[in-house]
This record gives structure tokens, sequence and C-alpha cells, in this order.
């Protein structure tokens, strides 16, 4: 699976309201257990606990928060964008993806995960996405 | 004989089953010998340990996980050709898909190399990144390319 074939524009959130890492992972975990009816606190348990492991801020203001739990459906991709440079750990960002995906999902987890590596590796493509007013712009840059 | 020796590449995915029905279908047909080949993408767990994506525990997990996940698509694959009454051999690498799909099909003699996943062009981005793409360019035997909306399931089920 693919950035392309993964991202909603109803999972995008463009500007994000987060000022921390704290909210903008709630932030993104409540669009998404809206959009696709998951239990939020199972969610954002098994996000966190990922981030126990280590941070998921992978530097030039991008972060991949992601988790694979059995409460998940699917796979999922929700693309956040804040407004200004919010800290993360001991970076700050600014693009966000977070990835979700159910237990049984290893190899597409990992396609869409090499995917949206393959995507921030471009900084072309980090600057167009980290001015986007909205999930319409977002979803340009990812089309193209 | 036209082929004596295909090769299905197999993932994750439906479209591997489709495939691998076509190929099954097109081995029979021919007398040809089958192998379907899954090829664990450690390359791409490993880049993602070094993109600072993934930690050293979750490369590990992940990569028993699709050892397990090659383990049963090829078993799937395995009850397929079982169902028309006709022997395949299954193998399993790690590393990178389409060096080492292409690596095989140099070292084995193959023939002819069976792949599916060939979708409409969506993102042309992805696209030129797909395995199944570049081994549909990069390949040194013959391809057989089998779209996703293929309607193998009946003439399977028929023969």
């Amino acid at each position: 699976m693919t950035l392309y074939e993964a991202a909603r524009k109803d999972l995008m959130l463009v500007p994000m309201k987060a000022k921390t890492k704290d909210e903008a992972l709630e932030e993104m975990v409540d669009v998404l257990c809206k959009v696709k009816g998951m239990n939020h606190d199972q969610i954002i348990d098994a996000i966190r606990k990922r981030e126990e492991m280590g941070s998921t801020a992978i530097g030039s203001a991008v972060a991949i928060p992601h988790c694979r739990t059995s409460a998940a459906k699917g796979i999922s991709v929700v693309i956040g964008i804040t407004e200004h440079l919010i800290p993360y750990d001991d970076n700050e960002v600014k693009i966000l993806f977070m990835v979700v995906a159910d237990d049984r999902s290893s190899s597409s987890h990992v396609q869409l995960l090499s995917s949206i590596a393959r995507f921030c590796s471009s900084s072309v493509n980090r600057n167009l996405l980290a001015s986007a007013k909205d999930a319409d712009a977002v979803f340009q840059t990812i089309e193209n | 004989m036209l082929f004596r020796n295909i090769l299905v590449y197999i993932d994750s995915s439906e479209s591997a089953m489709i495939a691998a029905m076509h190929a099954i279908l097109i081995a029979k047909e021919t007398d040809a010998k089958l192998t379907a080949l899954y090829v664990v993408d450690t390359k791409s767990v490993g880049d993602l340990l070094k993109a600072r994506i993934f930690v050293d525990a979750e490369k590990d997990l992940y990569e028993e996980d699709l050892k397990g996940d090659a383990q049963r698509y090829l078993r799937q694959v395995s009850r397929l050709a079982e169902r028309k009454g006709f022997e395949i051999e299954t193998e399993t690498l790690s590393g990178s898909v389409s060096h080492e799909v292409r690596d095989y099909i140099k070292s084995h003699d193959v023939d002819l190399l069976v792949l599916g996943g060939i979708r409409d062009i969506r993102s042309r981005r992805d696209e030129m990144l797909s395995e199944s793409d570049r081994l549909l360019r990069t390949a040194s035997c013959p391809v057989f390319l089998v779209r996703d909306d293929s309607d193998i399931w009946e003439s399977f089920e028929e023969e």
C-alpha cells in the first residue's frame, strides 16, 4: 500500500490546532476514531506505547507516529500540518503522518511507512506540505 | 515446450493470488515447472530503521511477522495448485524484492515471470517505485502481466 492509496481527505488536519506533541497525537487519534469508528483509548495507548520505545520525529520537521494494534480496522494514515513548528521530544515538527494498522497488516504497514519515507525525503514535497492551506493542497501534493 | 521454468512473484496481496492462478493455468497447460517466490522485504525494514522510523525492537518484530506472511501466502498458492492437481515449488528469500527476484531469474534459468499488482496509473511517483513496476522494467526474461481486475476465478474453477 502506498501513501497515495492510503491518503483520505477526511483524515487530513490542515491546519492542526495542537501546540504540543501530546495535543497533536490526541487530535489525530480523535479524527481517526471518529471517521473509522475505532476505540480512542486503545488507539492512543498503542501510539503512546510506541513513542515510549523511541521518538518518531525523523528530522526535517517531520514525525511519523505509528502503531499496530488489534483495536485498529485495516490500515489508515492521518496527515496533520501544524501552523507553526511544535516541540516533539528533542525535535520540532510541522508535518505529521500517523499510521495505525491492525495486527495482520505487517506487509502493508511496512510498504506504507516506506512510501511516506520516500515522499518525505524530497525537500520539495516537505515544503509543499508545510505550506499547504487545506486538505486539497495536501492531496494534490501527494498525487503529483 | 513453450515455457520450461515459470516463476510467479508472490507478495501479501490479493493481486499476487490472482497472478498465481494465471501462473498455475499457464504452467499446467504448457507442462512447465512453476515456482512461487516470496521475498521478505528486509531492505525496506532496514531502511525504516536507518530513517529512524523504526527502533531495533520493531525491526525484529516486523521481520518475523513478514516471514510469517511469506509462509501464509505461499501456503495459499500451494493450495490453489493442489486444487488443479498441479505440483509447484515454493521459495522464500530475504532482501530487496526486485534485486532478489532478478537474481533468481538469472540463476535458475527462469523463462517466464508472472507478475500481479499492475493497476491503473494513480500516483506516478508510487508507480515508478512499485516493486512490480521495477520487475516489469528490469526482468531479464519475458513477463506476463496480470491486471488486478482480471476475471480469473471463473475459468480457474471451470477448467
